[in-house]
């Protein structure tokens, strides 16, 4: 259905089409219609390999799922039922049929789909049987009966992506231990939800697309899920999937990580890991960044880092690493320094940034004058959250566009502060009367 | 008179936030809650914090342009003293459109068009960044405080992010014609490509 060109395929041509495809949506042909399919129904796994390389046991697993999907491809060819066998046609049945479900419980898939035979298989719905009533919600919702588990134990999972939610057995492989797995899952583009059981999974493309829609069209999380569940399941039905929790979290942790790589902290580990082979001067001139975050002002900021710290614009120049290609760390992404998430104009003079060394001397000084504009907004406001409700979580503290909270709450509560106007009130009803917003 | 109310639904009335004026980028770490109105602390924090996340040099000129700014600038110098980098002054102006709702003395004194090598400037460039903003603010109001953060700092560090692709479109191909801070601006602030990454083709 995703694929372009789409082509009838049997059940290993179409799990061998979508080995490196596991996010399309198919179709399946029940002998009288297409009702939506899943890659999982024509034997598709999603394997994880190590960052490194394939580890052998993975590749001998691989090969027991590979030997035992092209047994049931063989089993899927041969047709059970003898009367369907003489009315089907050996040259037919490839182009034909369509793609074959796993769960071949049912007689019906094996189904000619000519106008003499379709007119005699006119159902008698008094005399359904269950899997009759099975391919009938399955041609609306597509399969319901989803295993939880392969017939190797391997786990089925859901993967949200942005042609909605699929369903696929995970292999993983612990040889490199299973705290490793979570690593191994990013590096395939696949966001678990749980850093422990991997039962839901999210693809970067749809996470990068909750954030585009949120950018672009305002789209909330909420919105963004009803679209996945629309374009998975169109009809509502009792025990839809409900990943709105799971949405909203991840959402918010992807904001997060974008946020948090463009700064540069994934260099941090690289770092800390060379650190180990530098020579000792190098060591204890590293090690002096290392201690803090804070202590980053001293390194400047990388040329690709629009915002520096706040310190940055009082240090001495000579202290300034301009262009540096060094990988700097950045201290604890939970504690990010400030301002450091965010960026700021590039058009704007800034000394250390932008501007030559000599810029006092240029007679036009003019040119060199920083404008602030200052406003306030009382759209963004915000709704009293219940009393239970306080344990948020703050992920970037200071470190975006937004003021550190404790710094924020801490100056407002020991801010100088000062009448402007002498007699306030008999002023502000005679702005009020005059329509100004000023009459001092 | 916003600026005087208490809500009794709402923690957070609304934020206070500056921008820069000439090409409205909003800047890092200066935008506050306000808890009562805009009050002038508020205003305060967020103007102290475009000055010291900004790169502001003390011997550069600054422009301070706010809706009141005829009585805002009264007392700033002592509200934030210790604070503010020393030897630090301010021009403060109103913005061309709240202007003319303060009296005709405002006018003449405050206007960003009477004020001496300020250029052609509204001083009003946030009104434009909060259009933009508030589409997004009815789904911040009742997320939890950490989210709502979020969202508007990812609204405005976006806002910024696209001004600066934009920028760069804008200023590169002027036609020889170049405003006279790039001759000034130093070059090999860029580092050049490494010539690894030149050579090769590859596709993921």
């Amino acid at each position: 259905m995703d694929c372009f060109r789409p082509t009838l395929l049997c059940r290993g041509c179409m799990r061998k089409a979508h080995n490196s495809l596991p996010y399309h949506r198919i179709e399946c042909w029940t002998g009288t219609c297409f009702r939506p399919g899943a890659l999982w129904e024509v034997g598709l796994h999603l394997t994880v390999p190590h960052m490194s390389a394939m580890c052998e046991a993975l590749k001998k697993h691989m090969d027991h799922v590979g030997s035992l999907e092209s047994d049931h491809d063989r089993c899927d060819d041969i047709p059970r039922d003898p009367e369907n066998t003489d009315s089907i046609d050996g040259t037919n049945r490839g182009t034909d049929r369509g793609t074959q479900s796993a769960n071949l419980s049912d007689l019906h898939d094996n189904q000619e789909d000519d106008d003499e035979s379709a007119g005699q298989e006119i159902p008698d719905y008094s005399k359904l049987d269950p899997a009759w009533e099975d391919d009938l919600a399955g041609s609306l919702h597509g399969p319901s009966n989803i295993p939880r588990m392969d017939a190797f134990r391997n786990p089925f999972v859901r993967i949200i992506h942005v042609n909605g939610i699929h369903h696929l057995p995970l292999i993983t492989c612990n040889c490199q231990g299973s705290d490793k797995i979570p690593a191994d899952l990013m590096f395939l583009g696949l966001v678990p939800t749980t850093f422990s059981q991997f039962w839901t999974l999210a693809t970067c493309e749809v996470l990068d697309h909750i954030r585009y829609t949120n950018l672009d069209l305002k789209a909330s999380t909420w919105q963004y899920h009803r679209l996945l569940r629309r374009q998975t399941q169109p009809l509502p039905v009792e025990g839809n999937i409900n990943l709105y929790k799971e949405l909203r979290r991840l959402s918010r942790q992807w904001r997060w990580m974008k946020k948090l790589k463009w700064a540069g902290y994934g260099h941090g580990t690289f770092l800390t890991e060379q650190r180990i082979h530098l020579t000792p001067d190098a060591t204890s001139e590293q090690g002096t960044n290392i201690t803090g975050g804070t202590e980053l002002g001293r390194a400047g900021w990388s040329s690709d880092r629009m915002a520096p710290g706040p310190n940055a614009a009082f240090q001495d120049s000579a202290d300034f690493v301009q262009g540096s290609q060094a990988p700097i760390y950045l201290g604890d992404p939970l504690k990010p320094q400030a301002g450091i998430l965010a960026n700021f104009c590039a058009a704007c003079p800034q000394v250390g940034i932008n501007l030559c060394p000599d810029w006092e001397k240029d007679p036009n000084q003019w040119v060199y004058t920083r404008f602030v504009v200052l406003d306030g907004n009382f759209k963004a406001d915000h709704v009293r959250q219940r009393a239970d409700d306080n344990d948020d979580i703050w992920l970037s503290n200071g470190g975006g566009m937004f003021a550190n909270q404790e710094d924020y709450h801490e100056f407002i509560r020991t801010a100088r502060q000062r009448r402007s106007v002498r007699h306030p009130v008999p002023h502000i009803h005679i702005t009020l009367s005059a329509g100004l917003a000023c009459t001092l | 008179m916003q600026a005087m109310q208490n809500s009794k639904a709402c923690d957070r009335t609304g934020i206070g936030a500056c921008a820069c004026g000439r090409h409205g980028c909003f800047a890092p770490n200066a935008i506050g809650d306000f808890f009562k109105g805009e009050q002038q602390r508020n205003i305060d924090w967020v103007l102290l914090q475009h000055i010291l996340a900004t790169n502001i040099d003390p011997k550069q000129r600054v422009v301070s342009i706010y809706d009141i700014g005829c009585l805002y600038g009264l007392y700033l110098t002592w509200r934030l003293e210790g604070k503010l980098p020393p030897q630090m002054e301010f021009d403060h102006a109103i913005g061309l459109f709240h202007v003319h709702g303060h009296k005709d003395e405002c006018f003449w004194r405050f206007a960003t068009t009477f004020l001496v090598h300020c250029g052609i400037i509204s001083g009003e460039i946030l009104e434009s960044l909060w259009a933009e903003l508030n589409a997004i603010s009815p789904t911040a109001r009742t997320a939890t405080l950490a989210h709502r953060v979020e969202i508007l700092d990812d609204h405005a560090t976006d806002s910024n992010y696209r001004k600066m692709l934009g920028i760069g479109m804008f200023m590169l191909p002027y036609n020889g014609c170049r405003p006279t801070l790039i001759p000034l601006a130093s070059r090999d602030h860029y580092p050049p490509v490494p010539s690894s990454q030149k050579n090769g083709t590859a596709f993921r």
